[in-house]
């Protein structure tokens, strides 16, 4: 999850010689049109994301592992299908803007991490829950 | 605070120094069926009591009368199972005095735990504090003006120095940039339409053109206040590198090959130095780029700069005062007030229905230009009545003309819209022409030579012009309607170009071979 938010800090967007991190480029969204509610929200979940993983991180380390498993599937599933619709526009290389890949790659990456992280704990804690009652000492 | 073991009990063990071998993790090892005496049979998972409880929580009592996980000190009582464990006083880990060894003092408590814990929620909270606060700033829909009319002026060069097409338009004042973001897309879209672009060429990835900039300066004791409003900067110094490169726009095949050799040249490159071109070519004037100030920031403006040039061109001065800008209640208001100005030729009034927002430089120029018109001659006519239909279009409402009446030396004219067919009466005349009968008409005028394709051309643009009406596009500012001569070309234009097909594109480019 880490590596995501990483991720969101790195460049996105590329318009000359000039990168734009993710949250730069929301900072367009009036160039875009989006100067409106709509523009309000995607920026207000986007950026949502990072006390997200805050919660998720707190509550792992309280042990509430399925809480903040949950959190990281719903946390991964948002930033992953963000970062892998940039990916797959990514690669305008001769164009003067384009996407640039660096960004939405790591946090794609670190996406698929959370997710496949998230599953194993709620997994594995469930193995457990199942085993513990009835099983062998 | 809660501690695993609510949520599925994970804790390493080796958090748990006094382990018994063959325990899990600090478990309770308690079987089904089987209950500790005088203590509530509970899932062995759900209580760990091994571990130090720490912060806030419910109370458990153990049978005995003490907490769990607190020192035992004295005589403890203790239940040995069939495999020598009691799941609750073995558990009792810490403080327990372990069989077999004299009483001694109480072992401090373990916080290892509750230290690592704290210290990954303090961190975690100042980090996404500061991630979060950092995010947010960054995304803040910030004005891209600048400061001062020369860091506006620099920021211009310096954006088009780094090749940022998105803040060079965002950069621009806010109404010239809405008119270029406005059009670009709907654009681009006609022309891949059209197949003179292609398929995938993107309205945000420009190609073709490449700006290098370096050493760029402004003389600031040599700008030029105008108004509160205006200020024009002087570019003295620098160079200016563009790189151009045709095979870099994204032109369809068939237009490649129409434009034949001009393709397949190389990239062209030119520096300008500014302090060169200023001597030789400039009479030892700097190059002016106009700055105005909308809201409390400075933006540089193309429409500003182009007036500056043609005011100097005719060697005529900035007005100190400019015409102000009066629009009216509605749209349609705004309309009726334009044609009116217009038949009476009041230049004046026409500039002030004007937008002030896209067009606030004819409005500060305006006072010259009704004194190099001079006194115009009225039309003669006057609107009787004008109905029109309302469409929301990009940025403002297009009127297309419904019904207009008008009263020319004392004869009535009157031109009537019904769907796709427009009625002219005047005097004796009473004429009715349709979409469908424009082809007939251009055959008819054009005779047999007029190529077949061409009348094609002609019939159905003129057919789509006739079905979408002619229309003017009136836009809001500060709650008041104005006439936009802009939006009123590019609904126009569109209007044309939506007449158009592929192959008429193909016909065009024949002729050009």
């Amino acid at each position: 999850m880490v590596t995501t938010v990483v991720g969101t800090f790195l460049p996105w967007l590329r318009s000359g010689s000039v990168t734009r991190d993710s949250y730069q480029v929301l900072a367009l969204r009036g160039w875009a049109g989006l100067n409106n509610a709509s523009g309000e929200i995607v920026r207000g979940i986007w950026v949502g994301m990072i006390p997200l993983v805050t919660l998720c991180v707190i509550l792992f380390a309280l042990g509430l592992r399925r809480f903040a498993a949950c959190l990281a599937i719903l946390f991964g599933t948002i930033t992953g299908t963000v970062a892998a619709l940039a990916a797959v526009q990514g690669g305008n290389e001769g164009s003067l803007v384009g996407i640039s890949l660096i960004g939405p790659t790591v946090a794609l990456g670190g996406a698929v991490l959370a997710v496949a992280g998230a599953i194993t704990v709620l997994t594995a804690s469930t193995r457990t829950v199942l085993r513990t009652p009835g099983g062998t000492p | 605070m809660t501690y695993p073991g609510g949520g599925g009990g994970e804790w390493p063990p080796q958090n748990n120094p006094y382990q018994q071998p063959g325990q899990q993790g600090g478990y309770p090892q308690q079987y089904p069926g089987q209950q500790q005496p005088g203590q509530p049979q509970q899932g062995g998972w759900q209580q760990n009591p091994g571990y130090p409880q720490t912060g806030p929580q419910p109370q458990q009592q153990n049978p005995y009368g003490q907490p769990q996980g607190y020192p035992q000190t004295g005589p403890q009582q203790q239940q040995q199972q069939g495999w020598g464990q009691d799941p609750y006083g073995q558990q009792q880990q810490f403080g327990q005095q372990p069989f077999g060894y004299a009483a001694g003092p109480p072992p401090k408590k373990k916080r290892t735990g509750l230290v690592v814990t704290s210290l990954v929620v303090v961190l975690a909270l100042a980090g996404g504090a500061a991630f979060f606060v950092w995010g947010l700033k960054k995304s803040d829909d910030v004005a891209a003006g600048a400061p001062s009319p020369a860091a506006a002026a620099d920021a211009l060069v310096q954006k088009l120095g780094s090749g940022d097409i998105i803040s060079i338009m965002d950069g621009l004042a806010p109404a010239e940039a809405k008119l270029g973001k406005d059009y670009t897309a709907t654009t681009v879209t006609e022309l891949k339409r059209l197949e003179i672009l292609k398929p995938d060429a993107d309205p945000n990835k420009v190609t073709g053109a490449e700006f290098k900039v370096e050493g760029i300066k402004f003389d600031e004791s040599k700008a030029e206040q105008v108004n509160d409003h205006l200020t024009i900067n002087m570019l003295t110094e620098g160079k200016l590198t563009i790189t151009s490169d045709i095979k870099k726009i994204p032109l369809t095949e068939k237009l490649v090959k129409a434009l034949g050799a001009k393709v397949d040249q190389a990239p062209e490159t030119e520096t300008i130095d500014i302090a060169e071109k200023i001597k030789t070519e400039n009479k030892g004037e700097p190059f002016r780029i106009a700055t105005v100030k909308v809201g409390s920031d400075w933006y540089p403006s193309v429409f500003y700069t182009i007036a500056d040039y043609a005011l100097r061109e005719e060697k005529l001065q900035w007005p100190k005062q400019g015409i102000a800008p009066a629009g009216a209640g509605s749209a349609s208001d705004a309309v009726k007030q334009m044609v009116d100005a217009s038949l009476a030729a009041d230049l004046n009034k026409v500039i002030g229905l004007l937008p002030p927002d896209e067009l606030g430089v004819l409005q500060d120029v305006g006072p010259v230009l009704v004194q190099k018109a001079g006194k115009l001659p009225a039309t003669g006519g006057k609107l009787i009545s004008l109905e029109t239909d309302s469409k929301d279009v990009t940025g403002g409402k297009l009127l297309t003309v419904k019904k207009l009446v008008l009263e020319i030396d004392g004869e009535q004219g009157e031109i009537t819209r019904d769907g796709d067919c427009y009625s002219v009466k005047a005097d004796k005349t009473d004429e009715r022409l349709c979409a469908d009968e424009i082809k007939k008409l251009v055959e008819q005028q054009g005779g047999k030579k007029m190529p077949a394709a061409a009348a094609d051309v002609i019939s159905r643009v003129g057919g789509q012009l006739l079905k979408d009406g002619v229309g003017v596009v009136a836009t809001q500012v500060d709650g008041k309607w104005y006439v936009s001569p802009f939006r009123t070309y590019y609904e126009l234009t569109f209007t044309l170009m939506r007449g158009l097909q592929p192959k008429d594109i193909d016909e065009l480019l024949k002729l050009v071979k």
